[in-house]
């Protein structure tokens, strides 16, 4: 397990910021299956905070904990500083929570699903015309639950979260029904929400975490593996690689790199180079004077960075 | 209580038409109570000779509030099956996550389905009752005698319990099938616990015999008090029970 930063963080005017979601060796089995093994997060105030896994990892076992629909067998947890028992639920009423694949009352219309989470929640009715426009459902608002499609559900589960204003948002892969369109709309809304509210959602999708999130972490079986903000993690995938394509097989210029004191290692493959520098710009400013003393063209100039999935890749497969 | 949870149930009972079928089932019992009575002697006559021969006496007044006492089974049926899955139809799909992580308490989602079942209950047992005395005035012309309702109110007692039974087996079961079989059970096996010697009059079974005897004149209404009681206490001891069990499950 790899700890990339403290319960404590600082922010960026320099003090210092409690995690608003905080666990402490964690664990749940169904019978002989560990769900969850002394899993320890740590949720920063004001984050955006991928929960990734695969299939199976333990994420909604957790958030199921997290939401009081599951007893842990061991460990701790607090959300807002507040210690929480099996059970009690009272907490809720400042968290917003989006369950896997949520289900509703087939009867109700949209409107009337979300007028009946404000009721609930002691809350006045009138944002939620403004929810319905900004999810994208204002068009279907009249319209039976039971003939909505899984992606407007999922919208509803996204707008129904928001519907108390929380200060904490808990997601269960929020965007997994959802077309590309339809998971870009909502990924943007969870993006301008960064910062006015803690969100915390899971997601077996890196490529939604490495857009939006500022925080992540990774678990797999039930363990932490990984946690940290989003720049420490993928600094953990090492330097980015210039990948060159020249239009003829050169061993001149093989040479040339081999010789090159600004080049920590390189590949080569017929025309095809990939080059990891320790200095990304001076690379950029050798490169054509090299390309030029081996006497070849330039077809294909690229600079990779590693992705959060080379990261996940490797984290997960030890 | 929360109040918004139970209006939302309220309003459930009405827009997914339960209290319709519920307060249908009731009435159309109800209707034909007195007519079955009143014209059963001319309804076998009119069946075809078959060598048997059927002397019936002229129905009278008592002969319709037997089929009260009888019929009410058929619609306890219906009874069981609405609150059967009262609480484990919400956790198999889903729905009850979302009311849950609104803050709403399991106690409040807990009464607040068993108070508007209760309801419902009440008002379709009330309009049973009312049904079948109305029935009765027009086709016999009266309609009292001494027991009637206490004899009501057994047969009420006896419904509840039933249907206490259902909803309870509803909140600790993962299907509704224990809830039928809780349901169902109970309306086979209690009626056969009035012969069970002298105990059988302290049993809640004795509230469907009860009836009976006061419509023949072979009891008096005080001997309602002790199943009535014990009926009482084992609709409490399921409540609580049910309810503690459901606060502990895991959803």
């Amino acid at each position: 397990m790899v700890i990339l930063s403290s319960n404590l963080y600082m922010d960026k005017h320099g003090g210092k910021n409690m995690s608003i979601i905080k666990t402490e060796k964690l664990t749940k089995h169904f019978k002989n299956v560990v769900a969850v093994d002394n899993l320890g997060i740590n949720v920063p105030e004001g984050s955006l905070y991928g929960f990734l896994g695969p299939n199976g990892a333990g994420k909604t076992t957790t958030i199921k904990m997290l939401t009081g629909f599951l007893k842990p067998d061991s460990g701790y947890f607090e959300v807002m500083g507040q210690k929480v028992n099996f059970g009690d639920t009272s907490y809720m009423q400042n968290i917003g929570f989006l369950p896997e694949a949520p289900s509703y009352y087939k009867y109700m219309s949209g409107q009337e699903f979300l007028e009946m989470c404000a009721h609930f929640q002691k809350r006045k009715t009138n944002g939620i015309q403004d929810l319905l426009r900004n999810t994208g459902l204002y068009n279907v608002k009249n319209r039976k639950l039971g003939a909505y499609s899984r992606g407007m559900k999922q919208r509803l589960g996204i707008a129904q979260a928001l519907v108390n204003d929380p200060a904490v948002l808990i997601l269960d892969e929020p965007v997994s029904a959802l077309d590309p369109m339809g998971r870009k709309d909502i990924l943007d809304m969870l993006a301008s929400l960064k910062g006015s509210k803690t969100i915390f959602f899971s997601t077996h999708i890196l490529s939604d975490v490495e857009r939006i999130c500022d925080h992540a972490a990774i678990i797999n079986e039930g363990k932490l593996l990984l946690e940290g903000s989003i720049n420490d993690i993928s600094a953990l995938g090492g330097r980015s690689r210039i990948n060159l394509e020249i239009d003829t097989v050169s061993d001149v210029l093989t040479k040339l790199l081999n010789e090159a004191p600004w080049v920590q290692d390189f590949t080569f493959e017929g025309v095809q180079y990939s080059i990891a520098a320790n200095d990304d710009k001076l690379a950029g400013r050798e490169i054509p004077h090299l390309l030029t003393e081996a006497d070849v063209a330039l077809v294909k100039y690229e600079q990779s960075e590693p992705t959060l999935e080379d990261i996940f890749v490797k984290v997960v497969n030890g | 209580m929360r109040l918004s949870f139970f209006k939302k149930e309220f309003y459930e009972f009405f827009k997914t038409y339960r209290f319709y079928v519920l307060f249908g089932v009731f009435a159309f019992f109800a209707v034909f109570n007195a007519p079955i009575a009143r014209y059963l002697p001319q309804i076998l006559q009119a069946i075809p000779d078959m060598g048997i021969i059927i002397e019936m006496p002229e129905p009278v007044m008592a002969d319709a509030y037997i089929q009260f006492i009888s019929n009410v089974t058929n619609a306890f049926f219906a009874l069981i099956i609405i609150f059967m899955g009262s609480i484990s139809t919400e956790i198999k799909k889903g729905t009850i996550l979302l009311v849950l992580s609104k803050g709403v308490s399991r106690m409040d989602f807990f009464f607040s389905k068993y108070l508007n079942g209760l309801l419902m209950y009440t008002f379709s047992f009330v309009m049973y009752t009312l049904l079948t005395i109305v029935g009765i005035w027009i086709l016999f012309g009266e309609w009292y005698f001494a027991g009637l309702f206490v004899s009501a109110l057994s047969i009420y007692l006896f419904g509840l319990l039933i249907m206490t039974a259902a909803f309870s087996a509803s909140a600790v079961a993962k299907s509704a099938g224990p809830g039928a079989f809780a349901g169902f059970g109970l309306l086979v096996f209690l009626p056969l616990t009035d012969f069970f010697g002298k105990a059988a009059k302290f049993l809640p079974g004795h509230l469907m015999s009860l009836p009976v005897g006061l419509l023949d004149g072979s009891t008096t209404g005080s001997e309602i008090i002790w199943p009535a009681a014990v009926t009482i206490i084992f609709i409490g001891i399921m409540i609580s029970s049910a309810l503690l069990r459901f606060k502990k499950r895991e959803l």
